[in-house]
């Protein structure tokens, strides 16, 4: 097991060294001058000048890169071109709210999609599976932020209620942060039940075939211990591959969800840099959740080897 | 061939949706012999209008009508998916043919890059790419096409391993043909099942991402109509005119319902053993 979690933090080396290269280059794909299209038209040459001084770009593109990627493993991400801040300690202040925000909604997909995928299975091809199945499909062809918009439409024309536009801490006033989380959790969760509920139908309908649950049954233990103690077990491996390859689709899913219920977070955080043209924070943003991504997939990795140890590879 | 049009035509779900799919290109290409108000004009005497015989399904905020915006996001929605998808099509097929085919460090190259472009969430690769080239449609149609091309690559690399040693490429081997004949007559007919259906599901992925991108107001820019950019302008009138929000999410969940099913009914078409429990 260490053996094979040294491999493959090993095999991540070139896949990061790429992910800093194409970071990177984003800025240089700007068209034209990098520093005149943050300033803008009135900028003075002095100030493009001394801000291209700043951000690196009058050096040549390699000496730039290797001073990025030496600052970068300093935990130096830069300092942002709007507010002068540095940007690597507001991404992690940011990211806390979002990860908050991705926990609920993963914990609300899961609680959606886990029983109805069941039900969908052991009811394979009969009104409820074909109704579920049906919704499932429904799930993955409607955007996250359509749903958002109309639960917020149905919640204050027909409810009145609307949700909280401050941000409090969930540490400081657990209620509040939850009534804030609450219905981008949902957004979120529906689009992840989706596919996890296609996923877990699929892989129980191929369990339950197998000749172990027979046994099981003619054992005489009942149903419910068939299902959830045998099948279940045994059908995880999908859905949990499924559940981390969701986690991308997560993070950039809460761009789109935290833009669209006000929550500071890391999505924000990325798309008002995008809006200002502030390109040490899209880049330190983007670096830093694909980092994320990429370690998140390993330890998905690392869980099937748990769960399975025949997948060592 | 005409097993797969027999099983075309007994497949219920895939002709629906075809027939669905077809009637929506239909109407968007000959949109502007159509009898519609112009999508970007404004009537101010007429803003935010409930359905009315002048306005099939009312206005917006400027007075401009639904109906004919809605069916100019369609085409706009339709000409992002299907040309992003070719640039990735594209792209994947070459890319894919040369990994699977020659083997070695075309390979170990290749491959290494889509792992890397594969280790970016999708859309936020989208964001980055349409953050540096600027907003706009075409931008978003390069960015779609770039985020997707690791998804073709890999599918053709893998269909070209799994043909590349049969008898049939052996044979044409030795009669004397040339790589690219072997390459584009003689292996690429023979995986384009698998290429059609994911090209089907990455068009739906793609409308959705357009969506996404113009909703951020990075995408599709105003005044032109994209579902996207309609769903954020409702925000404001949603109590006025749900309408804005409704007809749009309707227009665009009917659309990728249909190429999400049609792609699945294709799948289950071209692998009959497959699509049954």
């Amino acid at each position: 097991m260490g053996k094979y979690i040294l491999k493959r933090l090993f095999s991540l080396i070139p896949i990061i060294i790429g992910i800093s290269i194409i970071v990177f280059l984003i800025i240089h794909l700007v068209p034209g001058d990098p520093a005149s299209i943050i300033l803008g038209n009135n900028a003075t040459p002095e100030a493009i000048k001394a801000l291209n001084a700043k951000l690196g770009l009058d050096k040549p593109l390699i000496v730039q890169y290797f001073d990025w990627v030496v600052h970068l493993i300093q935990g130096n991400f830069g300092t942002s071109v709007q507010t002068d801040q540095s940007v690597l300690p507001t991404l992690i202040n940011k990211f806390l709210v979002t990860f908050q925000l991705t926990l609920l909604s993963v914990l609300i997909g899961w609680i959606i999609a886990i029983p109805l995928g069941i039900l969908s299975a052991v009811k394979a091809n009969s009104v409820v599976d074909f109704i579920l199945r049906i919704i499932s499909m429904l799930g993955i062809s409607i955007p996250n932020f359509a749903i958002g918009t109309l639960l917020l439409l149905i919640l204050s024309v027909y409810f009145g209620w609307y949700p909280p536009i401050d941000y409090v801490n969930f540490w400081d006033d657990p209620i509040s942060a939850l009534k804030i989380f609450i219905l981008p959790a949902i957004t979120m969760g529906i689009v992840l039940s989706a596919g996890i509920m296609r996923m877990t139908r699929t892989s129980f309908i191929e369990t339950l075939n197998k000749d172990f649950i027979r046994t099981a049954r003619a054992k005489g233990n009942p149903e419910g211990t068939v299902i959830v103690g045998h099948g279940l077990r045994n059908s995880m491996i999908p859905i949990i591959t499924i559940g981390g390859m969701q986690i991308g689709y997560l993070l950039g899913g809460a761009v789109i969800v935290e833009q669209l219920f006000s929550i500071p977070g890391i999505g924000q955080y990325i798309l008002n840099g995008i809006y200002h043209r502030d390109f040490p924070v899209v880049q330190g943003g983007v670096l830093f959740i694909s980092l994320i991504f990429v370690f998140v997939n390993l330890i998905v990795d690392i869980i099937y080897c748990w769960i399975d140890p025949r997948i060592k590879y | 061939m005409s097993s797969m049009l027999q099983n075309f035509s007994k497949n219920k779900t895939a002709l629906i949706c075809m027939i669905i799919l077809l009637f929506i290109i239909v109407v968007v290409i000959f949109s502007e012999f159509l009898p519609l108000h112009s999508p970007n004009k404004m009537n101010k005497e007429y803003r935010l209008q409930g359905p009315s015989s002048e306005f099939f399904l009312g206005t917006d905020q400027f007075g401009r009508d639904l109906f004919s915006r809605i069916i100019s996001g369609a085409k706009i929605s339709l000409l992002v998916g299907i040309s992003s998808v070719i640039i990735s099509v594209g792209i994947g097929i070459i890319l894919g043919l040369i990994a699977g085919y020659f083997g070695k460090w075309y390979d170990s190259l290749i491959m290494r890059t889509m792992d890397i472009l594969f280790a970016f969430p999708e859309i936020l690769l989208a964001l980055a790419i349409v953050a540096a080239l600027g907003p706009g449609t075409f931008n978003t149609i390069l960015a779609i096409g770039i985020v997707n091309i690791p998804v073709f690559t890999r599918l053709v690399r893998g269909s070209v391993l799994g043909v590349k040693n049969l008898e049939y490429i052996e044979s044409a081997k030795s009669l004397g043909a040339k790589d690219t004949r072997i390459l584009f007559l003689e292996i690429l007919p023979n995986i384009t099942a698998p290429l059609l259906v994911q090209s089907t599901l990455a068009i739906s992925g793609a409308i959705l991402t357009e969506s996404a991108l113009s909703f951020l107001g990075l995408g599709v820019q105003p005044p032109n109509p994209s579902w996207g950019g309609m769903i954020a302008e409702s925000r404001r009138y949603m109590e006025l005119a749900p309408g804005m929000i409704i007809w749009p999410c309707l227009a665009m969940l009917i659309t990728i319902f249909a190429i999400n099913l049609f792609g699945d009914a294709l799948n289950d078409i071209f692998n009959p053993l497959r699509g049954k429990n």
